[in-house]
């Protein structure tokens, strides 16, 4: 048998003594092969790749149980699981190297790039601080960053987070390391920036030779960038292959759901599938019917007939919401005195239609506005001008309890459902909240049955209702958050970006919620979200935003087909790998 | 923004807050009952006297007019008139030397040292009598915090390494016991315990000031003197520095950058001092500015306990003779202190920290 | 995790001690006169019977005080007294001259001089005029937990309304027609000379006779400051039809509020409460009232950065886009998620308010002379060093009450 780079056997990581993070994992990883992590949150795949790395938190964090063999630059294998701390230090940043999910923070904001990239080089390379200078240079060139030199004695904060990632990676590959472990390096960028850092990273790997363990939990990017995939959940591998046949042919019902409930921006569906219909999981077992992919996929497509005939109902009625040359211009102070203003453009100009009963995507990078533009319409930010018409009411005009009135019929589902539950209220209290300030039904005893309806509606339990917020997880306060919009029976939704902090199979669920709410009730909705492919799914029609303006307007199927601005063209392509 | 906008916005919003502190205690001390003339002449004195000794300090005047005055007199940048009759007329006696910038006939506009009146007392300048007593405030104050920093940071930082274990316990016990240590009764005890039953051995004495008159050479410093009043007064800032240390440390060891810094394969060492060190001591350097300020006022228990000349016993002595002057003078330069270390300080950050030189 | 567990433990237990010793010290202050009293609590003679510590009254008939009953061989009386049979303060001149817990005490009893039973005892000692320590320390906890007390809610008041309108409105959540700006701007000078100019005398001659209709005076002086604002404010409604008046403008009250707790914050405090103690007439009220009023600056500065992190919450938007209205949002939402951080720092002045009181006390300024104190005791030291007493058993309330409340304050502040 061949030396492997590295090779995980039977890897076990306990947090305190009862939980068990990282369950006897395996796995191998050649030189200059890229092996694709993939999971959702609470999978174990980051614990995964701390361990290799030994930065695991201890305490509590523990490597109870197996080794990691790394067969090192001078040629020997080393059990990596049970080096001391001394020993490990040597190979840290020098033969593995690693880079985190966070360019913000991972970042020492009080020193300059340059110099924490230099460290690297001065403490295994035993550079001096010219060479080690010169050698920074050079690898800030090679991650294509611009203007090297100025870069190299910029603080972080003074540099955009696609950079900062880049100089995360010049970092890591300065000691030209062996093995490079990405822990979800693209995440927390824009889906344009994703696709060159991945670009890059190809690249490098193709000229250092470098193994790469890639941890993702977006089976796009481990379509574009790995050979081999390892899918874990609840700390365990699930399944393990080459992409290719994972893809084509996942055996593991848990991988076939997550392949299934993703988005995807080829398919028009009713519904999207999620794991539950691939399998239920029982106490200690899955329960599995045995449903193909590809036959599940035919059965929710919607005809292009249905699509035509949802339109003409629509667009035949009057408006709902009508957005009219909506700008909202913040000035910057600049200068002594902040006598000078400049402004941000963060909305410029843009006008729209929404018909009762439609979802109007609304798609952009951050930055691009499309938040801003909600709030705008809700009037929870004040436009600079322009005017906003809803249900035939100039909403701009109103006075401020007139407003309250009116917030009635519109309501908002925000993308964090950690922040946007009131810690310190029971989820019946905070649904119970928005029906009390309209005074809607009599007493507070409708309401609690009113409330408990409701709860039942997005899928949650009666008793559920005195908890509190931190019982519950990310997709259930979602849902919480839902039902609290919904409370007040409002006709019109925004939802911002309200299921990107969830977990794909998680997402699914949320937005076929949404969908089935929508015809039960018809609600209007506007969807804004940075991916391409759920506002596909979501919306009747949908709306491209850069830079404050609108790029492009139209049927989704349109957009994607054939798309007319070049930066449409951009985000279409910048999307990863099509499963 | 460029740091000299920074700097000039700073400086501006800090002239305000003088501005507004000199109002604030121009009211408070005028709205209090007393009558000045008499506690100046004593309770015997005449109808006539009183009234001259009042039109001398202008206190027949309305109370916005006194105000006027008074601001006028306390700025650097004033309206004199040569008219001797006038009230603001260009005393030498009052306000010393003084530069001419612009004139508009009789009066003008001058550049001139702050005048905070006279003692009614002793009928000294009052800026001098402070500027004597603040020296030895100034140089306690100094010594309680460079005790408190150098000795608090290092155990902080240890407090945080070893969280949970034995010494950051010890630590943390030492730091609670401090908070709660009265400062007037810190420097009884310690007072009684080192300056006079332990007085044998440590050959200190339980009261004294920097300067001892000697009566051959005049003033001496003794240095000793400061030992006891220093390490008192540092108490409360040492425990509120190991306190914060420790908390701040702790949050910067938890942050992503600390784990690169490890990632890269740094000895921990290096990953404490040069790389969360550095981050951790914001707050405890707004912390020490802080109590710099409050230090100079709260000497006051310290100064009075172990006799010390200062600002504070300077405060004290003139309230049982009613010297408003001094005491109005006093609270005024502290407070122009503690402005002028908190703009200080936030240009400071703007070195320490680049994010602070961008965002504000 | 274990470790993590036992940390806790280790935590709350001393947490349950420093609320226990609070619990004791509070019922200690509602207690006082029935612990450490003078006046018998229980008097029956042949005519009747008495509650003299509970009443007050001292005097049996015109020339035999209750205590003195105690002293009288009887069968038909019975009297019992106090477990502390000292007031406060008062002179015992048998045992004057610093007397330590140990020392032999004497009493004077009809001409003759015996030693004092056991439970007689000055049991810590006693000061140069014979004063009981323990009685004084009794009576002392209540002066000091209601001083705290009282200047955490004057301060707690006006910090926490200032607090919340700077940190919920912030620089722009003001806005007003110029108009309306317009004339409060023009109204401020008149209102201040209606308010303050033409009733300063009213105020200033309060002070040394009365504290409380003094602050009656101010208050009065500040509520007409603001009728004259808003009889201006309303005057700018009129200016509503001219187009230019009825553009909109923000009211910065963030950085008005903020300049204003600048100002009060760089004031040295301790000197300003000791020179208006000094110079007024000495009373517990006034003091408090001092406290109260230079302490607020911390709080104020507390509660409004805490709002203003909770104002950018999600969950305010949403409360804000279901229409509450924003007084609503703050008691309903806010302040509620505010309380562990505000409850902190209300518990750190009871903390500062009752140092700064026993300061004061022990300096023997603003405080009046007969009203003993843990500070003012402890100053008693400053002319016997030898006492230890006077220096230990005070100095050690003050430090065990700062201590426990510091514990409470960083418990809670861990736990949220």
């Amino acid at each position: 048998m061949a030396e492997h780079l590295l090779q995980v056997d039977n890897l076990t990581v306990q947090f305190g003594k009862t939980f068990t993070a990282v369950d006897g994992i395996s796995f191998t990883l050649e030189k200059g092969q890229t092996v694709g992590i993939v999971g959702e949150s609470g999978s174990g795949k980051s614990v995964t790749s701390l361990s290799i790395m030994r930065l695991i938190a201890s305490p509590p964090g523990k490597i109870t149980n197996g080794s990691i063999l790394y067969n090192n630059r001078a040629g020997q294998k080393v059990d990596l699981a049970s080096l001391n701390e001394d020993a490990i230090r040597g190979y840290r940043g020098n033969e593995i190297a690693m880079i985190f999910q966070e360019p913000m923070t991972s970042l020492n904001p009080v020193l300059t790039c340059g110099y924490q990239v230099a460290e690297a080089l001065r403490l295994h390379k035993k550079l001096n601080k010219k060479e080690a200078r010169a050698k920074t240079i050079e690898l800030f060139n090679k991650v294509k960053l611009p203007r090297p030199e100025a870069i190299f004695d910029s603080y972080p904060h003074e540099i955009s987070g696609g950079q900062k990632q880049r100089v995360m990676i010049a970092m890591a590959i300065s000691c030209d390391p062996a093995i490079l472990i990405a822990d979800e390096p693209t995440t927390a960028l824009d889906v344009t920036v994703q696709a060159e850092i991945i670009q890059l990273l190809k690249e490098l790997q193709q000229e250092h030779g470098m193994g790469i363990i890639f941890i993702t939990h977006d089976l796009g990017v481990i379509a574009s960038i790995a050979q081999r995939v390892v899918v874990m959940h609840r700390g365990k591998v699930v399944e393990e292959g080459e992409v290719h046949d994972i893809f084509k042919n996942p055996k593991h019902p848990y991988t076939r759901g997550l392949i299934a409930c993703r988005p995807t921006l080829g398919r028009k569906l009713r519904r999207l599938p999620t794991i539950s219909d691939f399998m239920s999981e029982g106490e200690r077992t899955i329960i599995a019917p045995n449903i193909d992919i590809q036959n599940h996929f035919q059965s929710l497509t919607i005809s292009d007939n249905e699509t035509k005939e949802r339109r003409n109902t629509l667009e035949s009625q009057v408006p709902l919401l009508k957005v009219e040359n909506i700008r909202n211009w913040f000035p910057i102070r600049k200068g002594f005195f902040s006598l000078t203003k400049d402004y941000v453009k963060a909305v410029d100009d843009v006008s729209f239609e929404v018909y009762p009963g439609e979802t109007l995507g609304l798609v952009g990078e951050s930055g691009c506005g499309k938040t801003t533009l909600g709030r705008t319409i809700l009037r929870l930010i004040e436009p600079t001008s322009g005017k906003i018409t809803f249900k035939g009411t100039n909403i701009n005009s109103l006075t401020a309890s007139q407003m309250r009135a009116m917030r009635k019929h519109m309501q908002i589902i925000f993308q964090d459902p950690y922040s946007s539950l009131n810690p310190r209220m029971t989820i019946g209290e905070a649904i119970m909240e928005p029906m009390r300030v309209h005074k809607l039904h009599s007493n507070d005893k409708t309401r609690k049955e009113k409330t408990i309806d409701l709860l039942e509606r997005v899928s949650l339990k009666a008793e559920h209702f005195n908890r509190y917020p931190h019982e519950f997880s990310g997709g259930q306060r979602q849902r919480i958050c839902i039902a609290r919009a919904i409370a007040v029976e409002p006709e019109f939704i925004i939802c911002d970006e309200s299921v990107s902090a969830l977990d794909v199979s998680v997402q699914a669920q949320v937005l076929n919620l949404l969908n089935e709410l929508r015809d039960k009730f018809g609600f209007t909705y506007i969807f804004i979200s940075h991916d391409l492919a759920v506002v596909k799914f979501m919306s009747d029609r949908m709306i491209v935003m850069n830079k404050g303006k609108i790029e492009e307007a139209g049927y989704p199927d349109d957009i994607y087909a054939n798309p007319k601005s070049d930066y449409t063209r951009k985000l279409i392509a910048a999307i990863p790998g099509e499963i | 923004m460029n740091i000299l906008s920074f700097f000039l916005k700073k400086i501006i919003s800090g002239l305000l807050v003088v501005f507004g502190v000199s109002a604030l205690v121009f009211f408070l001390f005028n709205l209090l009952p007393g009558d000045p003339a008499r506690m100046m002449l004593g309770q015997r004195a005449d109808v006539q006297s009183v009234q001259s000794i009042n039109r001398e300090l202008g206190l027949d005047q309305p109370p916005l007019k006194r105000f006027a005055i008074y601001i006028n007199d306390l700025s650097p940048v004033c309206l004199l008139s040569k008219d001797p009759q006038s009230f603001i007329f260009a005393d030498s006696a009052k306000y010393g030397e003084t530069t001419q910038l612009l004139s508009f006939g009789e009066r003008s506009i001058y550049i001139k040292q702050p005048y905070l009146r006279r003692s009614y007392q002793s009928n000294r300048l009052v800026g001098e009598i402070l500027v004597d007593s603040l020296k030895g405030t100034f140089i306690l104050s100094i010594a309680a915090l460079f005790l408190a920093s150098f000795i608090g940071i290092p155990l902080g930082v240890i407090s945080a390494v070893k969280k949970n274990k034995f010494a950051d316990h010890a630590i943390g016990m030492i730091a609670a016991l401090g908070m709660a240590l009265p400062s007037f009764f810190a420097a009884v005890i310690i007072a009684w315990l080192f300056g006079f039953v332990l007085s044998d051995y440590t050959g200190l004495e339980m009261t004294g000031s920097l300067y001892r008159v000697d009566p051959f050479f005049g003033p001496v410093i003794e240095w000793k003197n400061l030992i006891l009043p220093s390490i008192t007064l540092g108490i409360r800032p040492l425990s509120v520095v190991i306190q914060l240390t420790r908390s701040s440390m702790l949050e910067v060891l938890s942050l992503d950058f600390v784990r690169t810094a490890k990632a890269k394969g740094l000895e921990s060492r290096i990953v404490l001092y040069r790389h969360a060190l550095r981050n951790a001591l914001n707050p405890v350097l707004t912390a020490v500015s802080g109590w710099f300020g409050s230090l100079l006022a709260g000497a006051v228990f310290i100064e009075y306990v172990f006799n010390w000349k200062g600002i504070g016993k300077i405060t004290v002595d003139s309230l049982e003779t009613y010297d408003l002057p001094v005491v109005m003078g006093a609270v005024l330069l502290v407070s122009c202190f503690f402005i002028l270390i908190n703009i200080a300080v936030d240009l400071l950050y703007g070195v320490l920290d680049p994010r602070v030189r961008r965002s504000s | 995790m274990a470790e993590v567990a036992t940390q806790q433990i280790s935590k709350s237990k001393s947490f349950k001690a420093a609320v226990l010793f609070l619990i004791f010290l509070a019922s200690i202050s509602l207690t006082a006169s029935i612990i450490a009293n003078d006046k018998p609590l229980f008097v029956k003679t042949e005519s009747g019977f008495w509650f003299p510590a509970f009443s007050g009254e001292t005097y049996y008939n015109q020339d035999l005080r209750f205590a003195d009953l105690a002293e009288m061989p009887s069968d038909t009386i019975s009297v019992i007294m106090p477990p502390v049979q000292y007031a406060p303060g008062a002179t015992d001149i048998e045992n004057s001259g610093f007397k330590s817990p140990g020392q032999t005490q004497f009493k004077d009893e009809s001409g003759s001089r015996r030693m004092l039973r056991a439970w007689e005892r000055h049991h810590l000692g006693t000061g140069k005029r014979g004063e009981d320590i323990l009685s004084g320390l009794i009576h002392g906890t209540r002066i000091s937990l209601s001083a705290g007390i009282y200047c955490a809610m004057i301060a707690g008041f006006i910090g926490i309304l200032l607090g919340c309108v700077a940190g919920y409105y912030g620089d722009r959540g003001i806005v007003i027609p110029r108009g309306i700006a317009f004339t409060t701007i023009i109204g401020i000078l008149p209102a201040w000379f209606y308010a303050f100019n033409v009733r300063t005398y009213l105020i200033t001659a309060d002070i040394p006779v009365s504290t409380s209709t003094a602050t009656l005076q101010a208050m009065a002086s500040i509520m007409a400051f603001f009728a004259v604002l808003a009889i201006f404010a309303s005057l700018g409604l009129l200016l509503n039809y001219i187009r230019y008046f009825n553009n909109k403008v923000n009211f910065p009250i963030d950085w008005v509020i903020s300049r204003i707790i600048e100002i009060v914050n760089s004031l040295p405090r301790l000197i300003i409460i000791i020179s208006i103690a000094a110079i007024s007439r000495p009373s517990m009220a006034n003091i408090i009232m001092l406290i109260g009023l230079t302490y607020w600056t911390e709080i104020a500065r507390i509660t409004r950065a805490e709002i203003m992190r909770i104002r950018n919450t999600d969950y305010i938007a949403s409360a804000k886009s279901s229409g509450a209205s924003p007084w609503r949002i703050l008691f309903k939402q806010a302040l509620p998620n505010a309380l562990p951080v505000i409850s902190v720092s209300l518990i750190a002045c009871i903390a500062s308010a009752i140092l700064t009181e026993s300061s004061l006390s022990f300096l023997g300024l603003g405080v009046p002379v007969d009203i003993v104190t843990w500070g003012s005791l402890l100053a008693g030291a400053r002319e016997q060093f030898d006492a230890w007493w006077l220096v230990v058993f005070p100095g050690a309330m003050i430090f065990l009450t700062i201590l426990s409340l510091n514990k409470i304050a960083d418990t809670i502040s861990s736990r949220s």
